[in-house]
């Protein structure tokens, strides 16, 4: 990368943990650390729920996803806008009411001990796994891009988020995450602009080719379990996961609760919803400029660069022979593109592109082959999708456009890595430490082990980020059970809307809930992932309420048999 | 640090814990109304559903 770009990354760096320590001044109270005293305007807020979601894998996944598959992703977040205006009704008001630091201490007050135990006892295993996994994946990217150990990649993005985080608590993490989503969106919208002006068609003629290879489909209104995205799981599972995630998960709630009103706490959740489909569509929509883009300039044959020197160094006359088949293909295919996009008429047009599209199947199979021989020679998968976005960002755009966004690409990591870390350290001290072990220390104690904890929950997650490539496995198992408990939490706290349920009734509820999500899971695989959370907040809801019904009766039972007792 | 301290109604300089004294009851506040902005968030969301699927119309094959 040029030095010019390096100096922009290196701007970024500075500029945000500068930013980040400065909020340290005059954190001295754990109610400033953890909620800045509930003062939060709106607006900050709300930037700073929209850049926590918006991950560095979304930059680099989620526009790969746009190339490779199109915008139907987008249908998973039809049901945001809905989970915000009902938590804007039911869980914010209760919450904010409550005045407590985290959801699972209101669980305790409604419910007990056991539930608030629980529940942040799974908050705190999912996130901090979640938080390694968020650092990991630019980090693989990055040292696969740049040549550098993993190592350097994870401390690139962890060691300035969590001395920030450490030092301001949630004041740096939601005013650096404004100016983060400030450069996310800049980046974006420089390197979509750069994509029109580099183009050789129109954008209706780009569109056209798009069209022709089913990446401009959004809407499936087919309703099937087994089909990931649709209009319907969007809609019904994609509500209850962003309720579940909004309203359920602290890392979310932290930020409502820092907002200084319950209506900036409403107004700021209604923000990031009404962002997010629009902005979601953009990024997709980047992922298929490019993949147009490369219908004109010949791309690499694999995008991952570290497979490339994998297979060229142990198989290099196969991958010869792949890229030579693949050169001829593609010089095919943008002849058809060309013609397509010059068709004098609509019935040319129409003849063209079907044309194009028997070219670009035909090297879409000779890519298929490569992946394969990439597979067998490192024994990795390939994930090829993760670095399309980087090699046209580096391969294309001006100097200093490339260092722009890396530095989003750092900035989206670190924005939802602190906000991950400052949650997992409030959960700690406030549902555990403070609950359990040192129920009457002062506020310099409580800040000092909060501090303490957002550095020990920075190394983990930097550790499990270096070793995420060698736990793929293990990070798939806890990405399961992660699923198997989100709906069955959101279950949690709809129960506690609900008069006259008990703690014996939540505690029963979520555990079969997670079983029916985890027999779903095992018994019918075809049932995508979204259903589960709708299965398991449902089964939360019937059954806490019947075993609350059913502790109820026996509790009124008990009670006049004493009554009859002492009578005689 | 015991959870129950009165809600802040305004906000302090960034960085600071300690806000100025909250505004009288009567002063309008500056936070919109949650109503209008649901009602503005929707319109948001479908205009840009009716863009998708307009762009989906023209050109998807």
């Amino acid at each position: 990368m040029d030095p010019l770009n390096w100096i922009v990354v290196a701007a970024y760096l500075a500029y945000v943990v500068v930013d980040g320590l400065r909020r340290s001044k005059g954190t001295h109270r754990i109610e400033g650390y953890f909620l800045a005293g509930r003062s939060l305007p709106w607006w900050a807020v709300g930037l700073s729920v929209m850049a926590t979601q918006l991950s560095a894998i979304t930059l680099i996944g989620t526009t790969g996803q746009g190339a490779t598959d199109g915008l139907r992703f987008v249908q998973f977040y039809f049901g945001l806008p809905l989970a915000m205006a009902l938590l804007g009704v039911t869980l914010v008001p209760l919450l904010r009411g409550a005045k407590v630091y985290t959801a699972y201490e209101y669980l305790e007050r409604r419910f007990g001990p056991s539930t608030r135990a629980l529940t942040a006892f799974l908050f705190l295993v999912s996130r901090g796994l979640a938080a390694g996994t968020i650092i990991s994946a630019p980090g693989v990217v990055f040292s696969a891009v740049f040549g550098w150990p993993l190592a350097w990649s994870v401390a690139l993005v962890g060691a300035p988020t969590v001395l920030y985080t450490m030092a301001g608590g949630i004041q740096a993490v939601t005013w650096t995450d404004v100016k983060q989503m400030f450069l996310i969106v800049a980046a974006l919208v420089a390197v979509v602009a750069v994509l029109f002006v580099q183009m050789p068609v129109s954008p209706g003629d780009a569109f056209q080719i798009a069209g022709a290879t089913g990446r401009l489909q959004v809407f499936d209104f087919s309703f099937s379990f087994s089909e990931k995205y649709t209009f319907w799981s969007g809609l019904f599972g994609g509500t209850v996961l962003m309720m579940s995630y909004f309203g359920a998960d602290q890392s979310q709630v932290q930020r409502y609760l820092a907002a200084r009103s319950v209506r900036a706490a409403k107004t700021s959740l209604l923000m990031s919803a009404y962002w997010k489909i629009p902005l979601q569509a953009c990024v997709l929509l980047l992922g298929v400029l490019i993949f147009v883009f490369y219908q004109f300039q010949r791309p690499p044959l694999l995008f991952n660069p570290a497979h490339e020197r994998a297979v060229v160094e142990a198989r290099a006359d196969e991958y010869e022979a792949l890229q030579s088949r693949f050169d001829e293909a593609f010089a095919l295919r943008e002849t058809a593109a060309r013609q397509a996009a010059d068709a004098p008429n609509e019935t040319a047009a129409a003849r063209a592109l079907d044309a194009f599209q028997a070219r670009e199947a035909a090297a879409q199979e000779i890519r298929g082959e490569a992946l394969a021989l990439a597979q067998e020679v490192t024994g990795e998968r390939p994930e090829d999708v993760n670095y399309i976005v980087p090699r046209f960002v580096l391969g294309n755009l001006p100097v200093g456009f490339a260092g722009l966004f890396v530095a989003a690409i750092l900035a989206a990591a670190m924005s939802s890595v602190s906000s991950e870390l400052n949650s997992l350290s409030t959960a700690t001290v406030v549902d555990f430490y403070r609950r359990w072990f040192r129920p009457e220390a002062g506020d310099a104690h409580y800040l000092a082990v909060s501090k303490v904890a957002t550095a020990c929950w920075g190394l983990f997650a930097c550790g499990v980020a270096v070793y995420a490539a060698s736990l793929g496995s293990l990070i798939e198992v806890v990405n399961r059970f992660g699923s198997f408990f989100y709906g069955s939490i959101l279950g949690v706290f709809l129960l506690a809307m609900i008069p006259g349920t008990r703690e014996v009734g939540a505690v029963a509820g979520l555990v079969a809930g997670m079983t029916a999500v985890g027999l779903v899971s095992l018994f019918a695989p075809e049932v995508e992932f979204l259903w589960h959370n709708v299965i398991g907040a449902g089964v939360v809801v019937a059954v806490g309420t019947a075993a609350s019904g059913a502790a109820a009766v026996r509790a009124r039972a008990d009670g006049s048999a004493q009554r009859q007792g002492r009578g005689s | 640090m015991d959870g129950r301290r009165t809600e802040r109604t305004t906000a302090p300089d960034c960085g600071s814990d300690a806000g100025p004294p909250p505004p009288p009851a009567s002063e309008p506040s500056a936070e919109p109304a949650f109503g209008r902005v649901l009602a503005q968030v929707l319109l948001v969301q479908l205009a840009a559903l009716g863009l998708l699927w307009a762009l989906q119309a023209a050109y998807h094959r």
